[in-house]
């Protein structure tokens, strides 16, 4: 009884022991992380972490024991925004070139993720995606419309268009505007159809997306960019005017690709979007044949002469039955 | 004995007056009963015209008719709450019944379409209130296929009785309309222009 007694006692000191001596770390996941290149800095935002403190730390070598790195953690950084982020400076320590891989803790709780610093996204991207759509002034308000005339029937045809808006900041003394129009209907361009989604669906939520998913979402509007930019044949710009295709009907969507160019050089680049409004419609009408000739607009006056005889009659009345009875009044 | 004469010539004088009273009055009745005739009948055509599907016969002729004249037509504004047929052509007779189209191609028909009406200043019908009009105001005409284009006034101005131009049209690719009334007795023109409205 007391050999059993005494081994229950051992058991237990034995499991408090060993609770004490195993590592107190959770192995997480990888962070999903975005980064922004600024200059030669890498500011890392990680999914979830924005406005949590943790601690971070890089290497080169894919650390099989995380808890040897507790030593080199540093508190997160804030970006200008206040948003918690970890940075990889110019001047590390780090080879680059090689695999770089990020230990944060948060908490308790210690995770590692490999860098591709390739995939980070320059300021200059996101402050492009940002103002996608208004990098070029436009007007795709107006329309033009034209008539023919032949053999006595009138043709008009309205058509839809962009028209550019001179910036007095980008007025090179040589410089053109080129463009490249394609559908939006997902059969001429899958990619076109998917960037104009995107950036419709942006241009509305965009203020209210983190950072780490502003990035992502800038990332993924630039590849697309890139993607049509390759493929596209640039047309010139006449007159500062784009016109809706020929062949093009109502309410068809066009996605258009617009650059400045200083001799071949791209000043300014940015998309926009023409909807065709009425399209090539023909409305035939017959022409008018004005035989006739107007010499005078039409008599359109009310007479009041039949009132105004009328009032005369009947002040002459009353005045001749006075006179009468005045006449009356001198007979007796 | 003058006197007696005197009266004599002023009681006949007074039946003459009486006997032309009565008729004036007659006249004052006619006129401005006919008018509030035409009125009555133009609600009754606006109706029938809205309501009419096949306006139409196979040379375009309009099938509708009034008083003699072939609706094509109807005009309403709104601002004055008019609403009128439009007869085919403007004739003194036509513009007892309703408006009248002056000049122009079909109505809503592109370039400029001119309407004609008397300003009624007693009843202050048909175009009897087209002085209260302002730019912006709407001008809607239906036509004989049933579309209704709206117009907005962008100028009203006086002009001569003589002042042609106004009927002109400036741009064949704008459907415009102008309304024609009497102003200042018959010495000049009121003129209200309105354009579609895109």
């Amino acid at each position: 009884m007391e050999t059993f007694k005494s081994k229950k006692v051992m058991l237990v000191f034995l499991l408090v022991l060993l609770m004490m001596l195993l590592p107190t770390r959770i192995f997480a996941a990888t962070q999903s992380v975005a980064i922004v290149k600024v200059e030669n800095d890498y500011s890392i935002y990680i999914d979830g972490l924005e406005n949590k403190d943790f601690k971070f730390a890089f290497t080169n070598q894919n650390p099989e024991d995380e808890t040897s790195f507790e030593s080199q953690l540093i508190p997160n950084w804030e970006d200008n925004n206040g948003v918690n982020i970890a940075c990889l400076e110019e001047g590390t320590s780090l080879n680059l070139n090689e695999p770089v891989f990020m230990i944060v803790k948060v908490g308790e709780e210690l995770s590692v993720t490999e860098l591709d610093l390739d995939k980070a996204i320059s300021k200059t991207d996101m402050a492009s995606v940002e103002a996608i759509t208004t990098i070029i002034d436009v007007d795709t308000t107006q329309t033009t419309t034209t008539s023919d005339n032949e053999n006595g029937v009138v043709t008009t045809q309205t058509v839809g268009q962009v028209n550019i808006i001179e910036s007095a900041e980008y007025n090179y003394t040589d410089y053109e505007y080129q463009y490249n129009l394609i559908k939006i209907d997902g059969t001429e361009s899958e990619t076109a159809t998917k960037l104009s989604n995107l950036v419709d669906s942006l241009q509305s939520t965009y203020s209210t997306l983190s950072t780490y998913n502003k990035i992502l979402k800038t990332a993924e509007i630039r590849d697309l960019y890139f993607s049509l930019r390759e493929e596209a044949v640039y047309s010139k710009v006449n007159d500062y005017v784009i016109y809706q295709p020929e062949d093009s009907k109502e309410g068809d969507k066009y996605l258009v690709l617009l650059q400045q160019l200083s001799g071949k050089e791209v000043i300014r680049e940015d998309i926009q979007f023409l909807i065709c409004t009425e399209g090539h419609k023909q409305e035939v009408v017959k022409e008018v044949k004005e035989i006739k000739k107007a010499t005078a607009l039409p008599r359109t006056f009310d007479s009041i002469i039949l009132l105004v005889v009328l009032a005369v009659i009947l002040i002459t009345t009353i005045a001749v039955i006075l006179r009468i009875r005045k006449l009356n009044k001198n007979e007796e | 004995m003058k006197n007696k004469n005197k009266l004599l010539f002023y009681k006949a004088f007074l039946c003459v007056l009486l006997i032309s009273l009565i008729i004036t009055v007659i006249l004052i009745v006619k006129k401005y009963g006919t008018q509030e005739k035409y009125e009555e009948k133009n609600e009754e055509i606006v109706e029938v015209f809205s309501r009419t599907e096949e306006k139409i016969d196979q040379n375009g002729m309009s099938l509708i008719e009034f008083e003699g004249f072939k609706v094509i037509g109807l005009i309403k504004i709104p601002a004055i709450n008019l609403e009128y047929p439009i007869l085919e052509q403007t004739t003194d007779e036509a513009m007892k019944v309703s408006i009248s189209k002056y000049w122009g191609g079909d109505i809503n028909s592109y370039g400029n379409v001119s309407l004609a009406g008397h300003n009624n200043k007693i009843t202050l019908t048909m175009f009897g209130k087209n002085k209260n009009l302002k730019n912006g105001d709407s001008i809607f005409l239906t036509d004989l296929t049933g579309t209704t284009i709206e117009y907005k006034i962008y100028d009203t101005f006086i002009t001569d009785p003589d002042d042609v131009s106004i009927l002109r049209t400036t741009d064949k690719s704008v459907r415009e309309v102008t309304l024609i009334t009497c102003t200042n007795g018959r010495a000049n023109r009121l003129i209200n222009k309105a354009i579609e409205v895109k």
